[in-house]
């Protein structure tokens, strides 16, 4: 898989991983590098926008709650607003969102538009859907 | 035939004194107690002092106030006495002219004694009903004023609304709540309520029902307040609809703790599915087929211990948050402070070993005890030790001290730590909430431990303080009352 996208894109995809869990920053890191995919980590929303400016990444996978309850959502919207990562796509992780009244799984599209974000998985990830599901959005987005 | 007994007091006004004597004799023989008026302003006169009479018996035609002019009295004065007439000169209309007067019955001269006595019965029996009634009458608005006392107290808000949508009742309450300046005058128009339009529109509702069942209810805000609001439709029996009752409660306590309780669900839910969902990602990680180092495994799995570990922390400390608030579960006793913080560094050995961090403790003597449950105590204290702990540097220290301060005991852990950052010493003791900077990752921690400490306390009647200089240490004091304030 990781030899096939190689041919496909001269340099590998950079995702930036953003969660104040470093449990779940390690396993993203790790899974998607093996996957072929370049990963950068921030572990605040403050970071990540420090991170996002330096690093330049081609796509998000943001945790839902941080500091907040929904400060992935806030972070993605950040991110839209800023005219280098409006095509972006963001993919957002959450382990209770449902609990929370984002009703992820009755009305995706209407959370994710709102969210601004692309996909959403519950955690933890299915990392072969979550890497899959990158490279679609960005494929959509070159195409 | 019987002669039936007749328990009553009776007024015979009669100008001929044979008639008097032989109605007393027929009615006295009967168990009556029979009185004597010979004319009628006679008459008027005992019937005015004395108000137990039970009937009178009178003849129409009499010098002076005849029978007529008795009967016009006696109607006037609203009298309870029941009037029988006796005329020899009986005609239809006389007759009927007595009885518009007031006259319960009247008897034709001459009569035999048996007519007599069963006219006085049929008198006394009448006398009775309408005693009856009356008591029934004093009742039935008793209850009224009964009722409408009891509607006034309450602190629901009661509205009672005909067809013809007029509010034919409200107490107190729904004025206060309707911000209504005073009392409206019984009956007036619905418009009262106009300036909740929601309550309009529940009410109207409600009248359209189709049957009793068909009652309203709704959850309304009425200023910053919120109310569940029931409107019951009146159909009695058989009958259609009479009107809509309202009744207005306030729910905004309940509200808002339902709302608390169901974020804090929704928290700790979070916060037991975070674990759980890391540990599956590590072991998806490590179950994967990529090809890790073996100590990388063995740290990722590690991760997983300590992930377990903390879930299981979590799930004591939950338990124990919910105790906090248990005061029946309480045990007060009188309590050694010297033996308490020696109990809880010895419990606290391994942890300081752990973190290299020495524990030392300064204690003024002679402390009088403190009042408390023992298990409360040790968790409370303990939380503050093991934070102080864990917060710490290697080669750090803790010193715990012990002082009288007023009527409490104050207890200081001053540790020598990464400290808390300015913006996060407001949110410290709100649930799960941890600072997240990257000198504390890897610090297993719960985030309930200072909001379980914070729960003990308010039932203690105590208070905490912290000072902390980032980079230098914390204080956490706690003042704690020598004796807990009695329960109310």
């Amino acid at each position: 898989m990781s030899d096939d996208s190689a041919t496909r894109a001269p340099r590998p995809i950079k995702v930036l991983v953003v969660d104040d869990d470093p449990d779940f920053v390690e396993q993203h890191l790790l899974m998607l590098t093996a996957q072929g995919f370049e990963v950068a980590t921030a572990s605040t929303t403050e970071e990540a926008l420090e991170v996002a400016a330096r690093e330049m990444p081609d796509a998000f996978v943001l945790d839902l709650i941080m500091e907040h309850t929904d400060s992935g959502a806030r972070l993605s919207r950040a991110l839209r607003r800023d005219p280098r990562f409006a095509q972006a796509p963001i993919i957002l992780l959450t382990s209770v969102g449902q609990e929370l009244g984002f009703e992820f799984e009755r009305n995706p599209e209407e959370v994710l538009a709102w969210m601004k974000a692309d996909a959403w998985f519950d955690k933890p990830a299915p990392m072969e859907e979550l890497g899959a599901a990158l490279r679609r959005l960005l494929e959509e987005r070159s195409a | 035939m019987d002669i039936p007994q007749l328990d009553a007091k009776v007024l015979i006004v009669d100008d001929e004194p044979g008639i008097r004597s032989g109605v007393r004799r027929v009615l006295t023989g009967c168990g009556a107690q029979v009185e004597q008026a010979s004319n009628g302003a006679e008459a008027l006169e005992r019937l005015t002092a004395e108000e137990d009479f039970d009937v009178a018996i009178i003849d129409l035609l009499m010098p002076a106030l005849d029978g007529m002019g008795v009967l016009t009295h006696l109607a006037d004065n609203e009298s309870t006495v029941v009037p029988l007439v006796i005329t020899a000169h009986a005609t239809i209309e006389t007759a009927i002219e007595a009885m518009r007067l007031g006259a319960y019955d009247y008897l034709p001269k001459p009569f035999v004694p048996m007519e007599l006595i069963v006219r006085v019965e049929r008198a006394l029996r009448w006398r009775r009903l309408r005693q009856q009634a009356d008591r029934l009458l004093l009742e039935v608005s008793g209850d009224k004023t009964r009722l409408k006392t009891i509607v006034d107290c309450l602190a629901d808000a009661v509205i009672v609304v005909n067809v013809e949508n007029q509010v034919v009742l409200s107490n107190p309450a729904a004025c206060e709540i309707l911000g209504l300046p005073e009392p409206p005058q019984e009956p007036c128009p619905l418009d009262i309520v106009s300036g909740t339009p929601a309550l309009l529109e529940l009410i109207r509702k409600a009248a359209q029902a189709e049957g009793p069942a068909c009652s309203a209810s709704a959850r309304l805000e009425i200023a910053d307040r919120i109310y569940l609001a029931r409107v019951v439709p009146i159909i009695p029996s058989g009958d259609g609809l009479l009107g809509t009752a309202t009744v207005l409660r306030d729910v905004t306590d309940l509200t808002r703790l339902e709302q608390a309780k169901s974020q804090f669900m929704s928290l700790v839910a979070h916060e037991l599915k975070s674990p759980l969902a890391a540990v599956q990602g590590f072991l998806k990680v490590i179950l994967g087929g990529q090809e890790l180092p073996p100590e990388k495994e063995t740290a990722l799995l590690q991760r997983c211990s300590e992930r377990m570990e903390g879930m299981a922390q979590l799930v004591r400390d939950l338990l124990d948050l919910s105790r906090a608030d248990a005061a029946p579960a309480r045990r007060i006793e009188p309590l050694a402070v010297e033996d308490l913080l020696q109990e809880l560094v010895e419990a606290n050995d391994p942890l300081a070993e752990r973190y290299q961090v020495t524990v030392e403790t300064h204690l003024e003597p002679h402390l009088p005890p403190l009042y408390a449950d023992r298990d409360d105590m040790l968790r409370l204290f303990g939380n503050l030790l093991s934070n102080a702990l864990k917060y710490n540097r290697p080669g750090g220290r803790v010193s715990l001290t012990a002082c009288r301060r007023g009527e409490s005991l104050a207890l200081e852990v001053q540790d020598t730590g990464l400290g808390i950052p300015p913006e996060a010493l407001s949110r410290l003791g709100e649930e799960f909430y941890r600072v997240n900077a990257p000198d504390r990752r890897g610090i297993v921690g719960t985030g309930l431990g200072l909001s379980l400490v914070k729960r003990t306390l308010a039932a203690y009647g105590g208070n905490l303080c912290i000072e902390s200089t980032p980079g230098e240490g914390s204080r956490f004091t706690v003042e704690i009352p020598w004796e807990p304030p009695s329960p109310e």
